[in-house]
C-alpha cells in the first residue's frame, strides 16, 4: 500500500507529458552514448609498468605480471603454481605512465599450445579514482571504481570489454575465477591492452622515480602537454645534482641523498609534473661489521631488568634471540629512546645494521623512526646524558614492520661513538617501547690515534671580522691551534678553544691544529669583504630568452627603476635573462624591484642560479614565489663563487605571458682566494665519430686567473681499457671497442685547486658499417611447421640464397603463430634482420612479427623488434638495438591476409664478432644425455685476426677431463668448430665449464669469457607422447608435480615427475622425461605432430606412447586390429607408422607403448578394448622388447583412480602409472613413491 | 499504517500504467546501454533462428546422415579442423571404412526434431563475429537396442565463414 501511494503521488497522469519528454531524452542519452561507445584506440604498452601482482609464478616458468602487456601473445603472466597456488581472485595493476581517457580493454588468453589453464572466467575491472595520488599497495577498494565486470568465454580468442570512459593512470584486472570451470585455482594472461586516449592536459615525467649511484646519471623525459619541457631541480640532498634544463639529462651528487625533478610544460608552464631521485651510496661492499666484542654500552635511556633481563647490552652480543628492551613492567617511558655504543676505538663509520627482536616473540618495540649520531669529538668521550651538539646527524628515517634485518648507509665518517635514537614505534599502534635485536656497526679501522688527524671545517669562507670554531679529530688530543698564515690583516685563533676571528680586510688565512703526539692538520680560510649590492657598471647580458626593443634586458640592471627588461607577449614563460658580472664574487643574494607604477606581469614563480663560467649552473641556489606587490624582493643564501647569474621566471601572475622587471641587484663582495683554474681542449676541436681501432689527438690548455702555474693534468678517456694520462697534450689515443666514450681532462693549480668544471669532448666509435653476416655455418634450430610432403617447402629454403624456394608452414591443419629459428653457428652482436618475403603469391606473407636474439636458443627474453611486415615482394629491413646472441628467432603472429600460413624466401642478419666470448648452449643446466659420452657445444665469438691461436678449454668437474679446441686457422668459426665430446662419463650429475684461452692456453679474464652449467646429468632420456592424461590432466595432488631433482615439473603434474623419481632411485643415475603430451590428440594427430617431437627432442632416446581414449570418444576410428598390414587411418597404422619413425635405424631410438586405460564411459570400451588389441599385435610384430604396461585392466580393477569418463587419472591414479611405467621399464619392483 | 489507497482509482491505475511504459523504457534504454556499451563484451552473440536452422540443416542433418550411409565424400566435405586430420586418411585412403560407417551408425536412429535442433543450435553455437562462430550441439540417439547414446558434435566456421564438423565425441552419458 505504501509503495503505491509513493507511485501515484510521484507520477500522476498529469506528469504524463514529462514523463513523454523523459522518454525523448532517454533516446538521446541512447544515442550519445552509441557514439562514446565507438572503440577507443589502444594506449602504447611501453610505459606501461607493473604497478601491483598479487601472485606470479618466476620458479617453474618466468611470467610475471609484465608478459601480460610485453607485446608477445606467446608469453603470458600466469600465477603461482609451482610451490604453491593461491586461491583466486588475483589482481594485476598496471600504471600505464600516464593518465589516459580509457575506454576498454582487451584480455588475450595464454597462447593456446601452452592449454588453458588460468583462462579468465568471472572478472573485474577497477581504474584508480584518484590519478594523481598512486594508490595505495596492497590496494584498498576505496581508491579504486569499478568499471566493467563479467565473465569471459572459456576461448583462446581475444575479448574485448568496453566501458564509459573514464580518466585515470591506473587498471586493476582482478580476475575471480576460471573460465574452464574446473575449480583451478591459477589465472594466466597472453595479452591485455587498455583502450583509451592520453588525457594531454596532463603532462608526465618519466620515470616517476629513480635510483642512482653518487654521480650516477638518469634521463627523464616528458609526455602529454606541449613539448618541449623544461627540467628543473626543486629540491636535491645528494650534494649539488644537475639537471639539463632542455634535455632533461639528471646528474646526481656526490653523496647519497634525493632529488625530486620538476618538469613544466614550455607553453604553459603551470602543467608541471614530479620525480623523484634516489641517490644511493654503493653497497657495504667496502664496509663489514666492527666486531662487537669491544662494545661497550655507553648510555642507554631505559631497560627491562626485571620482568625480562633485556639491558643494553644485548643489541651488541651478537645473540639475535636476545634482544634490548626498553622498561615495561614497572613504568614505561615514551619515545624517544636511545643506545649510546662505545665502539672501543675510532672508526670510519659507513652504516649500520638494525635486527629487530626475534619475531616468535612478537613485535613490540620494532623501531620505526630512527636517527643515527656520531660523537663529532671522538677525543672526548661525549657528555652523560647527552648534548646534542657534541653528536653528527649522519642518518634519519623509517625502517619497516618486519622481522628482517635493515641496513642503513651513509657518507663515512670517523667516530668512536656511535647513537641509535629510535623516535616511534614501527607497528603503529603508538606503543612506547623500543626492542633491539642485533646492532652492527659498518665501519673500518683507522688505525692508532694521531696519524688520522683532522681538523673541521677544513676549509671556509668567512667575511671580514667573523669567528669560527675549529675542531680537531681522530687524534690524541689534546690539541692545540695556532696561526700558520695570514693576509686578512690581523686574524687571531685561539690556541685551546680553536676559535678563530678574521682580520678587517680580505685575504687568507691558515689555521693548524696539533695533537699529543705532534701530528698536524690545516684548515683554509678564505676572508672576503662584507657583501653589499654589487656595482653593475661591468655587467652585461650573457643570455635572454626574450627581450622588447624598448624594454631591453638591460633595462634590468641600468640603476633605473623607471625602465625595465619585459618579454614579449607571444612567448610564454619560462623567462630566462643571464648576466656576466664581469669578475668573481661571492655572492650570497639578490633584489628584485618589480615596475612602479606596478603592471600585471610581476614574476609569479622563481629560480635563482649562480655560475663559474655561465654553462654550468647546477641546481639553484633560491627559487619559490614572489608576492604580488611592488615591494622589493630580497632573498639571501649561503655564500657561492661565482661570475655569472641566471633568473628564471617560471611564471607570471594573472596567467600573463610577459613579465617585467625593473632592476635586479646583487648581493655579495668580490672574491679574493683562489681562483679555479680552467684546462680547455685543443684537440680534438669537438667530437668526433670513428670506427673501432682509429686514433684520436689529444692536447689541452691551462689558465689560471691568479697566476698560479699548473700542478696536475688528467686525462680521462671513458673506456676503461684505455689508461688515463697525466700530461697536458697526450699525443694519439687508440680507441678499439665500439661505444660512446666521453673524454674528460681536469686541471689543478699548483695549490691544488681543480678545475671545478673539466673540459669534455665525446668520441663515438663505430663498429663499422653494417655487415650482412655470411650464412654458410648457419643451421635451422627450430621450426613449428613446414609444408615437405605436397611441396619443398622447408625452413631450410630461407638459408639457400635462392628466392623462388620458400619455407612456407604446413599447407593444412596447422595454425600460426609460426616460429623459425635459426642457429648462426657462433655469436654475433645483431642489429637488423631483412626479411625477403615470397616473390609471387601472398600466402604466408608475414604481416606482424616478432624477433628475439638469443646466446642459447632456450632463453629468448624480450623481441628486439616488433613490428608488421607490408605486403610486398621486396625484402624488408628491421633494425633493432644491438644484441649479442648466437640464435635468431622469427615469431610469425599474423599473416597480409590474415590466413593461417606464414611463409618466408629468405632470411639474412647485419651484425659483428665483437668482444670475445663463450657461452655453453648445450648441455644447460640439469640437461640430461644418454651416456656414457658427454657432448658439449659452445657458442663462441672470436676475431680473426686478432685472436688468432686462441681457443676454448672445456672442463668436466673442476678439470677431471679437459679438451681445448683452438679458432680455425681461417679465422672462420663454423656450427660444428666448438663442439667436444667426452667419452667414459659415468652416469651421474656433473659440471661444465668453459674458458676462452689465448695463445698461451691461459685462461682470458673477462665477464664474457667464461660460462659454467652444472647439475649435467648422465644418464635416461625419456620423451613421453600422448594425450590429455600424459599431460596430467585431473591430477588433484599437487605435491607432487616436481621431481625431486627439479628436472621434470609440470604444470597438471601426472605420472612424469613420479616416473623419474622412481626410475632415478631404480637405475641409480639421472633421468629426464619430456612431457609432449597433447590436449585431445589422437593417434592420427601423433602421427602428424611426431616428426616435430622427435625433431624437438633429440637427446630423447626412449619414447613412452600412451594414445588412443580420444580415438575412443570420438567413435570414429576403427582399430585395425586383427589384420596385418592394418587398414590406412586405423589406429593401428596410425602407431606402426609412428614407431617407424622413431625406430629409424640412424637414430638409435626405441619405443615403448601402453595399453589404453580402461573408461568409465561404456560407449567406448568395443572400441578401446581393439586398441588394446593391436598394440599386443604391435609389440610382437615390431620386437618390443617390453611389455606394455596395462591400464586398461589396472583402473578397470581401481575405478576410484578415476575422475571421469574420458579415463583421466586422480593423485592416485597417476602414482599407480608412474609406478606401471616403471617396473614395465626395468623389468623389475618399482616402490610407489 | 500507511494512509489507504483506493486500488481502483484511474489516476492511480494511469500512473501506474505510465510509471511502468517508463521503467519499461528507460530499463530497454539503459539496460541495452550497459549491456552493450557499459559491459559487453562484444562476442559470443548466439545464432539467429533463422542461422541456427540453416546450421542444422546445412551440416549437423547431413553430417548423421552421411555417417549413416558411409557417405566418406560428404563426410570429408562437412568437416573440418581437427576432425580432418583425424579421419583424413581414413575417408581418403581406406576403401573399407564406409562400411565401417554404416555397420557403426545405420542402426542409430536420430530422436530429436528438427526444431529441437535448432532450438540447441540456437543455444550451442555463437558467432564471434560476422565470419567466426563455434559451438557444440549434443544429439540425442537410440540404439537399435533401445539404449540412449549421445553424439556430441562441435562446430566452427572456416575461413569462408562456412560451417564445420571439427570434433565429435559419442558417449552412453552427457
Amino acid at each position: 500500500m505504501i509503495q503505491s501511494k509513493r507511485w501515484s503521488s510521484c507520477f500522476p497522469a498529469k506528469f504524463f507529458p514529462y514523463i513523454f519528454l523523459i522518454f525523448i531524452f532517454s533516446t538521446f542519452l541512447l544515442s550519445v552514448q552509441t557514439i562514446w561507445a565507438q572503440t577507443p584506440p589502444l594506449i602504447p604498452q611501453n610505459n606501461f609498468t607493473k604497478y601491483w601482482v598479487d601472485s606470479e609464478e618466476l620458479v617453474a616458468e618466468n611470467s610475471p605480471g609484465e608478459k601480460a602487456f610485453d607485446g608477445d601473445p606467446l608469453t603470458h603472466w600466469h600465477t603461482q603454481w609451482l610451490n604453491a597456488s593461491p586461491p583466486h581472485p588475483h589482481s594485476l595493476q598496471i600504471d600505464l605512465g600516464a593518465v589516459y581517457s580509457i575506454g576498454g580493454i582487451r584480455y588475450k588468453p595464454r597462447d593456446p599450445s601452452g592449454g588453458a589453464n588460468g583462462r579468465i572466467g568471472q572478472y573485474e575491472l577497477y581504474v584508480a579514482a584518484d590519478s594523481g595520488t598512486p594508490p595505495t599497495i596492497p590496494p584498498i577498494f576505496g581508491q579504486w571504481t569499478l568499471v566493467a565486470s563479467g565473465s569471459f568465454p572459456n576461448t583462446a580468442t581475444e575479448q574485448e570489454v568496453l566501458f564509459n570512459t573514464v580518466s585515470s593512470r591506473y587498471i586493476w584486472l582482478r580476475a575471480l575465477s576460471e573460465a574452464q570451470n574446473k575449480n583451478r585455482p591459477w589465472t594466466t594472461v597472453g595479452e591485455f591492452n587498455v583502450l583509451g586516449t592520453l588525457v594531454t592536459e596532463q603532462v608526465v615525467i618519466s620515470p616517476s622515480s629513480a635510483e642512482v649511484s653518487p654521480g650516477g646519471q638518469q634521463q627523464f623525459t616528458g609526455s602529454g602537454g606541449t613539448p618541449p619541457y623544461a627540467f628543473i631541480i626543486l629540491d636535491d640532498t645528494s650534494g649539488g645534482a644537475s639537471i639539463d634544463f632542455n634535455t632533461g639529462l639528471y646528474t646526481a651528487g656526490p653523496n647519497a641523498g634525493t632529488s625530486t625533478i620538476r618538469m613544466a610544460d614550455s607553453t604553459v608552464p603551470e602543467l608541471s609534473a614530479q620525480a623523484t631521485v634516489t641517490v644511493t651510496e654503493p653497497s657495504s661492499g667496502t664496509f663489514s661489521p666492527i666486531p662487537q666484542n669491544n662494545f661497550t654500552k655507553y648510555w642507554v635511556d631505559s631497560e627491562e631488568l626485571v620482568a625480562e633481563n633485556s639491558p643494553g647490552e644485548k643489541a651488541f652480543d651478537g645473540d639475535p634471540l636476545t634482544h634490548w628492551h626498553t622498561q615495561w613492567l614497572n613504568a614505561s617511558p615514551p619515545h624517544p629512546h636511545s643506545l649510546q655504543i662505545d665502539l672501543g676505538a675510532v672508526y670510519s663509520i659507513g652504516g649500520i645494521r638494525y635486527k629487530p627482536r626475534d619475531p616468535s616473540g612478537g613485535a613490540n618495540g620494532r623501531i620505526g623512526q630512527y636517527e643515527l649520531y656520531v660523537a663529532a669529538d671522538s677525543g672526548t668521550p661525549p657528555t652523560i646524558p647527552p648534548v646534542f651538539g657534541q653528536w653528527t646527524l649522519v642518518a634519519s628515517g623509517s625502517f619497516p614492520n618486519t622481522a628482517t634485518e635493515q641496513e642503513v648507509l651513509f657518507n663515512t665518517v670517523s667516530s668512536r661513538y656511535i647513537w641509535l635514537r629510535a623516535l616511534s614505534e614501527a607497528q603503529n599502534k603508538n606503543r612506547p617501547w623500543t626492542t633491539v635485536g642485533e646492532f652492527n656497526v659498518l665501519g673500518t679501522s683507522v688505525g692508532g690515534g694521531g696519524s688520522n688527524l683532522g681538523i673541521s671545517p677544513s676549509m671556509v669562507t668567512l667575511a671580514i671580522g667573523a669567528q669560527q670554531t675549529f675542531e680537531g679529530m681522530n687524534g690524541t688530543p689534546p690539541y692545540v691551534y695556532s696561526l700558520v698564515g695570514d693576509t686578512s690583516g690581523g686574524a687571531t685563533v685561539n690556541s685551546s678553544t680553536g676559535l678563530y676571528t678574521a682580520g678587517p680586510i680580505a685575504g687568507t688565512s691558515t689555521v693548524r691544529v696539533t695533537d699529543a703526539g705532534s701530528h698536524t692538520a690545516d684548515a683554509n680560510i678564505t676572508v672576503t669583504a662584507e657583501a653589499t649590492f654589487l656595482n653593475k657598471g661591468g655587467w652585461t647580458v650573457h643570455f635572454v630568452n626574450s627581450q622588447t626593443s624598448g624594454n631591453p634586458a638591460t633595462a634590468a640592471f641600468d640603476g633605473n627603476p623607471a625602465t625595465s627588461w619585459r618579454t614579449t607577449g607571444t612567448v610564454s614563460p619560462p623567462h630566462d635573462l643571464q648576466i656576466n658580472l664581469g669578475n668573481v664574487f661571492e655572492i650570497e643574494g639578490f633584489q628584485l624591484s618589480p615596475l612602479t607604477p606596478y603592471g600585471a606581469e610581476g614574476i609569479s614563480f622563481y629560480e635563482f642560479y649562480v655560475s663559474k663560467d655561465g654553462v654550468n649552473w647546477g641546481m639553484p641556489v633560491a627559487s619559490g614565489d614572489f608576492a604580488n606587490d611592488t615591494s622589493l624582493k630580497t632573498r639571501t643564501f649561503p655564500r657561492i663563487t661565482g661570475q655569472f647569474v641566471r633568473i628564471i621566471a617560471r611564471g607570471a601572475f594573472h596567467g600573463r605571458r610577459s613579465i617585467n622587471l625593473a632592476e635586479l641587484d646583487v648581493i655579495g663582495a668580490p672574491f679574493t682566494g683562489n681562483h679555479d683554474p680552467d684546462g680547455s681542449i685543443t684537440a680534438p676541436t669537438g667530437n668526433l665519430t670513428i670506427n673501432a681501432g682509429g686514433s684520436v689527438s689529444f692536447a689541452g690548455t691551462y689558465s689560471d686567473p691568479n697566476g698560479d702555474p699548473p700542478g696536475s693534468f688528467l686525462w680521462n678517456f671513458g673506456d676503461p681499457a684505455i689508461p688515463d694520462a697525466t700530461v697536458k697534450d697526450p699525443g694519439q689515443i687508440t680507441f678499439n671497442n665500439p661505444g660512446t666514450y666521453t673524454v674528460t681532462f681536469t686541471v689543478s693549480d699548483s695549490l691544488g685547486r681543480q678545475d671545478p668544471f673539466p673540459a669534455k669532448v665525446v668520441i663515438k666509435v663505430l663498429d663499422g658499417p653494417n655487415t650482412v653476416l655470411p650464412r654458410g655455418e648457419w643451421r635451422i634450430h627450430y621450426v613449428n611447421s613446414e609444408e615437405v610432403i605436397q611441396h619443398n617447402d622447408a625452413a631450410v629454403n630461407v638459408l639457400d640464397g635462392n628466392s623462388s624456394t620458400l619455407w612456407h608452414s604446413q599447407w593444412n591443419n596447422v595454425e600460426g603463430p609460426h616460429d623459425i629459428q635459426i642457429n648462426l653457428g657462433s655469436v654475433y652482436s645483431l642489429d637488423a634482420l631483412r626479411y625477403l618475403p615470397r616473390p609471387s603469391g601472398q600466402n604466408g606473407r608475414i604481416k606482424r612479427f616478432h624477433i628475439y636474439v638469443s646466446e642459447d636458443g632456450h632463453n629468448w627474453g624480450q623481441p628486439v623488434a616488433i613490428g608488421d611486415f607490408v605486403n610486398s615482394s621486396a625484402e624488408q629491413r628491421v633494425q633493432f638495438s644491438p644484441k649479442a646472441g648466437q640464435f635468431v628467432r622469427v615469431a610469425a603472429l599474423s599473416e597480409v591476409n590474415n590466413k593461417q600460413w606464414a611463409s618466408m624466401a629468405e632470411l639474412n642478419l647485419e651484425g659483428r664478432c665483437r668482444n670475445p666470448s663463450v657461452k655453453i648452449h648445450d648441455p644447460l643446466t640439469k640437461d640430461v644425455q644418454s651416456g656414457p659420452n658427454l657432448k658439449v657445444a659452445a657458442s663462441v665469438c672470436l676475431t680473426h685476426p686478432l685472436h688468432a691461436g686462441w681457443g676454448v678449454k672445456v672442463a668436466i668437474d673442476g678439470g677431471g677431463q679437459q679438451q681445448t679446441i683452438l679458432m680455425p686457422a681461417d679465422g672462420i668459426i663454423r656450427a660444428d668448430t666448438f663442439l667436444w665430446t667426452f667419452s667414459g662419463i659415468v652416469g651421474d650429475n656433473h659440471e661444465v665449464e668453459a674458458f676462452i684461452v689465448d695463445q698461451s692456453g691461459n685462461a682470458v679474464p673477462g665477464s664474457t669469457t667464461y660460462d659454467k652449467v652444472t647439475h649435467v646429468g648422465i644418464g635416461g632420456v625419456y620423451g613421453a607422447l600422448g594425450d590429455s592424461i600424459t599431460v596430467g590432466i585431473g591430477d588433484d595432488d599437487p605435491t607432487d608435480g616436481t621431481s625431486q631433482d627439479g628436472r621434470n615439473t609440470n604444470t597438471e603434474t601426472g605420472f612424469i615427475p613420479l616416473l623419474n623419481d622412481l626410475l632415478t632411485a631404480k637405475q641409480g643415475f639421472p633421468h629426464n622425461i619430456y612431457n609432449e603430451g597433447v590436449q585431445g590428440e589422437t593417434s592420427a594427430g601423433l602421427l602428424i605432430r611426431a616428426p616435430g617431437f622427435l625433431k624437438k627432442r633429440p637427446k630423447a632416446k626412449v619414447f613412452l606412447i600412451l594414445v588412443g581414449t580420444n580415438d575412443a570418444s570420438s567413435g570414429l576410428v576403427p582399430s585395425g586390429a586383427g589384420s596385418d598390414p592394418p587398414a590406412a587411418g586405423t589406429y593401428k597404422d596410425n602407431l606402426q607408422k609412428v614407431i617407424d619413425l622413431i625406430r629409424d635405424p640412424s637414430m638409435g631410438r626405441e619405443v615403448y607403448l601402453a595399453k589404453v586405460p580402461f573408461s568409465l564411459s561404456p560407449a567406448k570400451d568395443d572400441d578401446i578394448q581393439g586398441y588394446n588389441q593391436a598394440i599386443e599385435e604391435l609389440v610382437a610384430s615390431n620386437g618390443i622388447p617390453l611389455i606394455p604396461p596395462d591400464f586398461y585392466s589396472h583402473f578397470q580393477s581401481h575405478q576410484s583412480e578415476l575422475i571421469d569418463n574420458v579415463s583421466h587419472p586422480n593423485g592416485a591414479g597417476f602414482r599407480s602409472m608412474s609406478t606401471l611405467w616403471c617396473v614395465a621399464i626395468t623389468s623389475g619392483v618399482c616402490d610407489g613413491p | 499504517m500507511g494512509p489507504e489507497i483506493k486500488a481502483g482509482s484511474r489516476e492511480n491505475v494511469m500512473g501506474l500504467k505510465f510509471l511502468f511504459v517508463l521503467c519499461l523504457t528507460l530499463g530497454l534504454q539503459f539496460g541495452g546501454l550497459l549491456t552493450i556499451s557499459g559491459y559487453g563484451q562484444g562476442v559470443g552473440d548466439g545464432l539467429s533462428q533463422q542461422e541456427a536452422g540453416q546450421v542444422v540443416e546445412n551440416v549437423v542433418m547431413p553430417y548423421f546422415l552421411a555417417l549413416q550411409k558411409g557417405d566418406v565424400r560428404s563426410v570429408e566435405q562437412l568437416i573440418g579442423g581437427n576432425l580432418s586430420m583425424t579421419l583424413g586418411r581414413l575417408l581418403n585412403e581406406n576403401p573399407e571404412y564406409a562400411n565401417f560407417l554404416r555397420e557403426r551408425y545405420e542402426k542409430m536412429q536420430l530422436m530429436d526434431s528438427p526444431s529441437v535442433l535448432r532450438r540447441k543450435a540456437m543455444d550451442g553455437f555463437s558467432k564471434i563475429d560476422e565470419v567466426q562462430g563455434r559451438g557444440n550441439i549434443i544429439l540425442n540417439l537410440q540404439q537399435s537396442d533401445g539404449k540412449p547414446l549421445f553424439l556430441q558434435l562441435s562446430a566452427e566456421t572456416d575461413g569462408d565463414g562456412q560451417w564445420k564438423i571439427v570434433d565429435q565425441k559419442i558417449g552412453a552419458d552427457q
